[in-house]
């Protein structure tokens, strides 16, 4: 049942920090004349860096429930009073009086949307299709609690099989039609937003999108999930308000959505990164070279991928819990297998013992041989089209081959290319491979 | 960089807090864009050393900050040693960071231990690290979460490669298994009497958080790691019941109620500083990332077992305690993280010290004692006895269920009768008499009307002592 969204603003945000300044704040989000100064100041000031409808830009997004510097408005009145200087936001007590400050912060308060005060409940999973979906309150869960920052997530589960279900408030500042979207990669979904319906049966992959016409105030909404067994848990949930604006419902969809980079710039010194990596063996090492050129090295000593460009943005793995890999630029080959080195037709097992990165210099990698004897390689490149490898072998007899996957040029452009994918070496003790891009 | 050190030490809010204890916030690097410290050490030089999520150590030294490397992946653990090296333990491994041309940056990253198995799950985190006194390095492996390739028992998942066992490392870099039934051991501590423990977090097979000492080949809590046990394996795990598991299991030490003390601790330090940090000497200290808090840990040998008690200490820290490191003036380090998980404290994360001001003597509960028939209270001041109005206490008891659900509500709570109190004679020991039975978890709540001598009032009223063993006549 649709309420007054203010009074509901009133529970939800209750001030815990300078309690008398979030309480006359949220009294003067009901006053029209406060909010519509607040309303023309923002436009005047904040726009440029939190977006026209307070979606976020440069600054951050002022009407999700993700907030960095307090979630109540008297912490957003002493930021718009005192500025968050090391964040480029300025201290506006010299610029507008007290009570501009606070309908500023009324404005803000009243343009508040989306997921407020989540619950989940985890219950056994659904046994088929033919069960219904919990619905929350309806039974003993096995375990339940709050979602702080107000988005479906599956991660309060911690085990493989499970169904859950969601309840809150969904905030809606201005009537219109509002766009839903979920998806999930096999399993089971439903949400309830009032009255309104909308499921999503498993076994369906595809997107499935809905048009609710909402006027403004307080929805209960309910979410329900099951996954299909064997499939990674992943829930899309998006809206999209009457203004255009997308944002996430769900965690997994806040990471997507959320441009979460974290980019390595290689500029006069190589530097090695240890992420997860896409289609690249568990526990290999990406390294940039000062040339522009990067590559991925295995623990085991083989060459995954090399690629030129962007060195490696880490973002996706380091934002949130990490679970989505790290990206790097376009490989100009990328193999299971990679460039590996054989003795007598056979791979040498090797483990990284170690890598040295002095300054100024390439960085040197060396790997123990499982029956004794080290392999060290080091890489160079001073042309953005290749790629120089350098090994050395020692206390490892017997002859020395690099088995070359394919997709792998080792030929310059206009020079007969090698038809074998193993190459003999002369002279194991050193040898050095160039690799060119395609 | 030279940096401004401005101590924030008004703005903490306490719930829990400890009177003459302050919390001081120490600047983060300037230049680091994440500062999620889940690996802290000091060296011998004084030297402050933090591994982040990120995968950087950063050294304070002189109020400068440095990065010492980066690159690392998701590092938990770091350990400061005499050679000037630093050991972290990352998801692939445990690596030695060497600076060999001493430049203050590490020039030489060397594998120092691999010998189990990564595969790229975001919650296999690699815990620790502490040494023992004979140079063994200790560490603790996750187990995964969602991985649709991993053996479970319900709950998290392995799939394979030693997850959910605790290491060891010989100072010459042998590694062998340790210990068995780890969940999410997100904290290691090494006692004085040079004996491992650890907590677990609250989940499948782990009722409520608690604290565990790891002996050899002790089993803990969490099945799924006896997959690559050479006397079980999946197909026997399979066969097994819960009575199984409970019969090999080593009960904890001391149970952290959920949400009461704690939902996700961290690593577990105590205070031997000698009187440095107040007058709590001797004891241990136990940090929560959920409720950004620190406790106090009083553990006791009873029938050849520790047991023992957990009192609230601090709340109100910045963002989620994960780690914990006494610095050589008696002040407590701790780095925080709230990525991903959620804390109370809103920052996402930092670094913080707690300090005592070297006179208060706060009027608290000093230590608690088992006793055959009861509990040895031991306060800080004397006790102003005659302004008692109400009894000195009230208790009451419960235990939690060994299974594989997720988490355990208390079960069996019941009241305690209050037999009899017997004070000594300056009032500052208070022996309390009540019936116990072995394996529950006692609740006291001391009277809000109790008043030292000079009429202060107690700072933090509850202690949860875990009875696994009744105190025998002779014991």
């Amino acid at each position: 049942m649709k309420q007054n969204l203010t009074l509901l603003l009133i529970f939800a945000l209750a001030p815990c920090l300078g309690a008398e300044t979030g309480a006359e704040i949220t009294a003067l989000a009901r006053n029209t004349d406060a909010v519509k100064q607040g309303e023309t100041i923002y436009k005047q000031m904040c726009f440029a860096c939190h977006g026209m409808n307070l979606e976020g830009a440069a600054g951050p997004n002022l009407i999700d429930a993700t907030w960095i510097h307090g979630a109540t408005p008297g912490d957003w009145f002493k930021v718009i009073t005192k500025g968050v200087g090391e964040k480029g936001m300025m201290a506006y007590e010299a610029v507008y009086d007290e009570t501009t400050r606070k309908n500023l912060a009324a404005y803000i308060l009243s343009k508040q949307e989306g997921l407020r005060g989540f619950r989940y409940e985890i219950y056994p999973p659904v046994e088929d299709d033919s069960v219904a979906l919990p619905v929350f309150g309806s039974g003993e869960p096995i375990k339940s609690g709050e979602i702080p920052d107000a988005l479906v997530d599956l991660s309060p589960a911690e085990m493989q099989e499970f169904s859950i279900a969601f309840k809150g408030k969904f905030l809606v500042p201005e009537k219109g039609k509002y766009i839903f979207i979920h998806q999930t990669r096999d399993g089971r979904f439903r949400m309830k937003l009032n009255d309104n319906l909308s499921e999503s049966a498993s076994g369906n992959k595809k997107r499935t999108r809905v048009v609710f016409d909402l006027d403004a105030g307080e929805y209960d909404m309910e979410v329900a999930y099951q996954r299909t067994d064997g499939t990674p848990h992943l829930l899309l949930f998006e809206v999209e308000t009457p203004s255009g604006i997308k944002f996430p419902l769900s965690r997994d969809t806040h990471q997507i959505l959320t441009t979460a980079t974290h980019v390595y710039q290689v500029t006069d010194q190589a530097r090695v990164v240890r992420t997860v990596l896409e289609n690249i063996p568990h526990e290999s090492l990406a390294v940039g070279l000062p040339g522009g050129v990067s590559f991925t090295i295995g623990r085991d000593g083989s060459i995954y991928s090399i690629w030129d460009g962007l060195f490696i943005d880490v973002g996706p793995n380091v934002s949130e819990r990490g679970k989505q890999a790290s990206k790097t630029g376009a490989p100009w080959f990328m193999s299971p297998k990679g460039i590996q080195l054989l003795i007598d037709d056979k791979p040498v097992d090797l483990r990284l013992k170690e890598y040295q990165l002095a300054t100024s210099q390439s960085p040197v990698f060396t790997f123990a041989a499982a029956n004794g004897g080290t392999v060290t390689v080091q890489a160079e490149s001073s042309d953005p089209a290749e790629l120089k490898l350098h090994y050395s072998l020692e206390g490892i007899e017997g002859e020395a081959q690099l088995s070359i996957p394919a997709g792998v040029r080792l030929i310059k452009e206009g020079e007969i290319p090698l038809e074998s994918t193993t190459i003999p070496i002369k002279d194991p003790k050193s040898f050095s491979l160039s690799v060119y891009k395609s | 960089m030279r940096i401004l050190f401005l101590l924030c030490l008004a703005p903490t809010l306490l719930c829990a807090q400890t009177e003459g204890y302050r919390i001081e916030t120490i600047p983060n690097p300037p230049e680091a864009t994440s500062f999620d410290v889940t690996g802290l050490d000091i060296a011998t030089d004084g030297s402050v050393y933090c591994a982040t999520r990120l995968g950087e150590v950063w050294v304070l030294k002189d109020e400068k900050w440095t990065r010492f490397t980066e690159g690392l992946h998701e590092p938990c653990g770091l350990l400061c040693e005499t050679d000037g090296s630093v050991l972290v333990s990352q998801k692939p491994e445990v690596t030695r960071l060497v600076d060999s041309d001493e430049d203050g940056v590490a020039d030489r990253i060397i594998t120092f231990a691999d010998e189990f198995e990564f595969h790229d799950n975001y919650h296999e985190f690699n815990h620790g690290l502490v040494r023992d006194a004979d140079g063994w390095v200790y560490g603790a492996l996750n187990l995964d979460h969602g991985n649709p390739d991993s053996f479970t028992m319900g709950g998290l998942g392995s799939p394979g490669g030693l997850r959910g066992t605790f290491y060891r490392i010989s100072p010459e870099g042998k590694y062998e298994t340790f210990a068995w039934g780890a969940r999410s051991p997100a904290g290691l501590g090494m006692s004085p009497k040079n004996e491992l423990f650890y907590t677990d977090n609250q989940g499948n097979w782990v009722p409520t958080s608690f604290i565990g000492h790891v002996d050899k080949d002790s089993f803990h809590a969490e099945p799924t790691s006896l997959r690559d046990h050479p006397d079980y394996g999946i197909e026997k795990l399979k066969t097994m019941k819960p009575e199984d598991f409970a019969a090999i299991r080593k009960i904890p030490a001391v149970f952290l109620p959920h949400q009461e003390i704690a939902n996700s601790p961290g690593n577990l330090v105590w205070d031997e500083t000698g009187g440095k940090f107040g007058p709590f000497a001797g004891q241990a200290l136990v940090v929560d990332l959920t409720q950004s808090n620190l406790c106090r840990v009083i553990l006791e040998e009873v029938g050849g077992r520790y047991q023992g008690a957990v009192l609230p200490f601090l709340d109100g820290f910045q963002s989620g305690n994960i780690r914990q490191v006494f610095d050589k003036d008696g002040a407590l380090w701790i780095g925080q993280t709230s990525r991903g998980w959620g804390a109370r404290g809103p920052q996402p994360f930092g670094l913080q010290k707690v300090v005592w001001d070297g006179k208060t003597i706060p009027f608290e509960v000093k230590t608690i004692a088992l006793q055959r028939d009861g509990f040895e209270l031991t306060f800080t001041r004397p006790v102003d006895v005659a302004s008692l109005k109400k009894p000195l206490l009230q208790a009451n008891s419960w235990w939690y269920n060994y299974n594989s659900t997720y988490g355990s509500p208390k079960i069996d709570e019941r009241t305690v009768t209050v037999e009899g109190v017997e004070w000594n004679e300056d009032h500052t020991i208070a022996t309390v008499r009540m019936p116990l039975e072995k394996e529950r978890l006692y609740h006291l709540v001391l009277g809000q009307n109790l008043k030292a001598a000079d009429g202060s009032a107690l700072g933090n009223t509850s202690i949860y002592y875990t009875l696994v063993k009744l105190k025998q006549a002779d014991s």
